[in-house]
């Protein structure tokens, strides 16, 4: 356990080790097992604790079970096999059928898919924005008023009223995230979130996710971005072509072992790492963009 | 087949819609019951689906092309109630959104394709296939005939709707009020075109779609077969009751119980003679004509009436008839299923023959780019690997200057590239119109859709050609009113449909169909005078007026109203929300399906070097491409369901929703209501 947080602290300390407490632990995974239509794994035996404000990337080629992983942290599919614990209750079939527990998981949960595609479902914008806030019941003029906030925090109230085909690949996303935010989750769950997007949209959305971290949300994303990894994330588990978590470390510590990337299938024996680079992309924000952030979450 | 407004009565219209109100509300419980709370997303998706393959050319013999429905193909794939539900909403969208079908005519277009369609193809389709695997040619080829079947019984209905609109509403002079053909002249006119061309394109669509998935996607074949074997060797390992052994026990309850019949106080109506119906029971005054005309002409039944044409061994001799209908029907069906065998047995001699030719074709170089045979010689690359030599040497094409040939025009591809640009063109223009500032665009969405839904009904109602023209100058009014440009409206509601009436009509003029005072005599016929009537041509001007009217309230309302709000009217105005957010998502994923179709279309235009000469080709493209489609849209039910599941959808979708009703709105509706009542009392004036 390398970069466990303390909730209320604004700045993280990526590499910091403090000593986890049973307390910060909002997910816990024992020996997951998965199989797609009970013939092909996905997951062999997945264990994993993750701690409150932890940003955490899931590392693996194509295939090897990172995106079955969210969507069990997620409570979309129940693992064959395992436990999964979330905020200190087992999430299952059962559980999840219990409209209460569900209903508070969902809020407390946010999922932005690979495909904005499928994500951005409603008519309009400020429908699908205004989806999940609806469903956990709140009133209209709550509900109103978020959307607005997250509009205006994303910087796309001009989409408001636009419909999902009139929108390009970058706003697709925002509006995917958006409808995420709304909700105010503690934790935020990304499927390769930078995949399909053009440079600036990505540096965007990389400098989102730090400011969110930042803002206190726990961010777990699955990515094959080598080049932002010191950035978006404290800690990596490096999944094996073989279903399993074979390595878990910091970025740099991750990064530096070419044989473990060689062996996982993420790296082509051609290709070298322009790490001075990667951590030249780091960049520094003033206290009063976090105030920003802060309002934004209220 | 879909029906415009103006064809039917607003009569028939009405019985139509509310046949199919029990219609959906079985629907909605199959439904449930299969695919339970992924419903939502899958019957989105599945109109979605069925509105494509309504804009997918197929190439038929002879060098034309049609469209298909694919009923037939959403029933098999995801079961008859499912084909009720997405079929219906995909025409729901083109009659709202896109114009095309009538909107006060949906009722009966549901019924004939939403409804009649899927379930009489896709028991064509039960029948055909029963005992066969997924996998087996036989499957495809029952999709195909059922596809077939299932079109022509839609046509059918189509064409006895319209055959009945001269017999049951006319005016006291004869002249035809609606559709102006009667049903000696519809049915053979429909079933013709359908016969042929129309219900060659299902053919090939649902097969082609069935053979595709059985190749490339067996998992969603299953969906509605979970028990079925998958191939031939698993079906012969199990052993089952023979499905002929249910059939003939159920046929032998059936014939059993046919005596209860008897039972029944008086006969089914229209089957009878005419004598015998008391016609005041059913608010009729005069017999319909065709009944009158026909009841008398097939009189050599063989066992007339039943009963042995004695009263006394009813029982005996309704029993004796039912044996032999069945005997006689168990024949032909025989017949057909033999004919079946003997098809299907050529269809996989072909296949094994076609296997056999495959290397042959490999070398031919345009066929080169997409055959998957491997390339012999092969060199090393710089990662290792191997790369066919020919990768690396220009090839001869046909002329590097580009003048590649002359690529004849309205080829399938071209025709459905057109087609989904158009519909992606129309929808933006559409939300462009919406929001600027007009008088309609001011208007609440809610008492829009009811004011001109009531306006539709009066245009349906009246009788004389100045009230109908009056009607339209109304529409031409609201039209200037709502920033819409003049010459754009009156070209967006005249083609294409009203001009193709004007054409359809143009017999219905003559005294051969139309009887009645000859105005422009043209020839004599066996001392009948020939031409013109005055019935007919009141008839056609009728019709073609009513035609566009009605069209062009419908455009009204489209064009101003973003479609968003639309679907908010929807939900406010009582229409269930689930049904609201299933259309909502279902036009949603229009545009991403059309997008890849679009792709698919465009890459193989890339590839096509000159004319696409084979129609079969062609055709196993258009369904390769329809089948990649379904499993796409499957993957994606799947994922949006677990979208929304992950923001907390638990079956019971909340909905944004804010409506206000203004003065202007009260003023519309107030002027909606004189404009009615003015309409229809200076029609009956008229009338006199």
């Amino acid at each position: 356990m390398t970069g466990s947080l303390v909730a209320d602290r604004a700045v993280p300390l990526a590499l910091d080790p403090s000593p986890a407490t049973a307390a910060n632990e909002i997910f816990v995974c024992r020996d997951l097992r998965y199989a797609y239509l009970e013939r092909f794994t996905a997951l062999d035996g997945v264990s994993l604790t993750l701690s409150h404000g932890e940003k955490v990337a899931l590392l693996g080629a194509n295939g090897c079970g990172k995106s079955t992983l969210l969507k069990i942290l997620d409570g979309l599919v129940f693992p064959d096999s395992g436990e999964f614990r979330a905020f200190g209750e087992p999430v299952t079939e059962a559980s999840m059928e219990d409209e209460q527990f569900a209903m508070g998981f969902r809020s407390r949960v946010g999922f932005i898919f690979q495909n904005s595609d499928a994500q951005v479902f409603s008519p309009t914008v400020r429908d699908d924005i205004a989806f999940g806030a609806l469903q956990l019941g709140w009133s209209r003029g709550k509900v109103e008023q978020r959307v607005d906030d997250v509009l205006a925090m994303l910087e796309i109230p001009h989409l408001a009223d636009r419909a999902p085909y009139q929108l390009s690949g970058g706003e697709k996303k925002r509006v995917a995230i958006a409808g995420v935010l709304v909700m105010n989750p503690d934790v935020l769950l990304f499927d390769e979130p930078t995949a399909a997007l053009d440079p600036r949209a990505q540096d965007w959305l990389t400098e989102l996710i730090v400011d969110l971290n930042r803002a206190g949300k726990t961010i777990v994303l699955a990515t094959h971005d080598l080049d932002v990894l010191n950035v978006i994330a404290d800690r990596c588990l490096v999944f094996s072509d073989a279903h399993r978590i074979v390595a878990e470390g910091s970025p740099s510590e991750v990064l530096a072992d070419r044989d473990l990337l060689l062996s996982v299938n993420l790296i082509h024996e051609h290709s070298h790492m322009h790490r001075g680079e990667a951590e030249g992309h780091v960049h520094e924000h003033g206290p009063e963009h976090h105030d920003e952030d802060r309002s934004a979450r209220g | 087949m879909h029906i415009p407004d103006g064809y039917l009565s607003p009569q028939t219209e009405a019985v139509f819609a509310a046949a199919m109100v029990p219609v959906y509300a079985a629907a909605a419980r199959g439904v449930r019951k299969v695919v339970k709370s992924r419903s939502v997303p899958l019957m989105a998706i599945g109109a979605a689906f069925s509105f494509l393959v309504m804009m997918l050319n197929v190439p038929i013999p002879g060098g034309t092309t049609a469209h298909a429905v694919g009923a037939v193909l959403i029933a098999v794939i995801l079961g008859p109630w499912a084909a009720v539900i997405a079929v219906s909403i995909a025409l729901l969208v083109q009659a709202l959104f896109f114009g095309d079908g009538g909107v006060l005519a949906f009722g009966a277009n549901a019924f004939n394709m939403a409804f009649v369609m899927p379930f009489v193809g896709y028991a064509v389709y039960r029948f055909v296939a029963r005992g066969s695997s997924l996998t087996s040619p036989k499957r495809a080829l029952a999709a195909g005939i059922g596809g077939y079947v299932g079109i022509n019984a839609a046509a059918l209905c189509a064409a006895i709707e319209f055959g009945l609109q001269p017999v049951l509403f006319h005016t006291a002079d004869g002249t035809p009020l609606y559709a102006p053909f009667h049903l000696s002249q519809t049915v053979p006119a429909m079933m013709l075109a359908h016969l042929t061309v129309a219900g060659l394109a299902e053919f090939a669509i649902s097969l082609g779609v069935v053979a595709y998935l059985q190749r490339a996607n067996v998992p969603v074949l299953r969906l509605n077969a979970p028990n079925a074997a998958v191939t031939d060797a698993e079906l012969a390992r199990r052993s089952r009751i023979p499905a002929w052994g249910w059939a003939l026990i159920g046929l032998g309850a059936l014939l059993v119980i046919t005596p209860l019949g008897l039972l029944a106080p008086g006969g089914a109506f229209g089957e009878a003679t005419p004598q015998n119906l008391d016609l005041a029971k059913y608010g009729l005054r005069t017999v319909p004509l065709g009944l009158e005309k026909w009841s008398s002409f097939w009189s050599h039944a063989v066992l007339g009436g039943y009963g042995f044409h004695s009263g006394d061994h009813r029982v005996v001799g309704y029993m004796v008839s039912a044996v032999t209908g069945i005997v006689v029907i168990a024949i032909i069906g025989l017949l057909v299923a033999l004919a079946v065998k003997a098809a299907s047995g050529i269809v996989r001699a072909r296949r094994r023959l076609a296997d056999r030719r495959q290397p042959a074709t490999a070398t031919r170089p345009v066929a080169r780019a997409a055959s998957r045979a491997p390339a012999r010689r092969v060199r090393t690359g710089s990662g290792g690997r191997h790369e066919p030599a020919w990768l690396f040497q220009s090839e001869l094409a046909l002329c590097p200057c580009g003048c590649i040939g002359i690529r004849k025009k309205g080829s399938f591809l071209e025709k459905t590239l057109t087609g989904t640009s158009n519909v992606m063109r129309q929808a933006m223009f559409s939300e462009d119109v919406a929001t600027q500032q007009g008088f309609l665009q001011r208007i609440d969405a809610r008492v829009k859709i009811v004011t001109l839904l009531a306006l539709l009904i009066v245009t349906a109602l009246l009788r004389s050609v100045p009230a109908l023209l009056a009607m339209y100058g109304l529409t031409l009014v609201l039209a200037g009113t709502s920033a819409l440009p003049l010459g754009f409206f009156v070209k967006r509601v005249w083609l294409f449909i009203p001009i193709f009436t004007g054409i359809v009509v143009i017999p219905a003029m003559f005294s051969f169909v139309t009887p009645g005072h000859v105005v422009v005599p043209l020839w004599d016929w066996h001392g009948h005078t020939v031409g013109l009537t005055a019935q007919g041509l009141r008839g056609a001007a009728l019709i073609v007026t009513r035609v566009a009217t009605s069209i062009s309230l419908v455009v009204l309302l489209t064009l101003t109203t973003p479609w968003a709000k639309l679907l908010a009217a929807l939900r406010a105005l009582a229409v269930p929300k689930v049904f609201v957010l299933v259309i909502g998502m279902a036009y949603r994923y229009v545009f991403l399906l059309l997008n890849a179709v679009t792709d698919l279309f465009v890459a193989r235009k890339a590839r096509t070097v000159g004319n696409e000469r084979d129609h079969r080709t062609g055709a196993r493209f258009v369904s390769s491409a329809a089948g990649a489609l379904f499993g796409k849209s499957h993957a994606l039910s799947e994922e949006v369901h677990q979208a929304m599941t992950s923001r907390g959808y638990r079956g019971d979708a909340r909905t944004l929703s804010g409506f206000h009703v203004g003065l202007l709105d009260l003023a519309f509706i107030a002027g909606a209501l004189v404009v009615a009542v003015v309409a229809l009392g200076g029609d009956r004036l008229l009338g006199r």
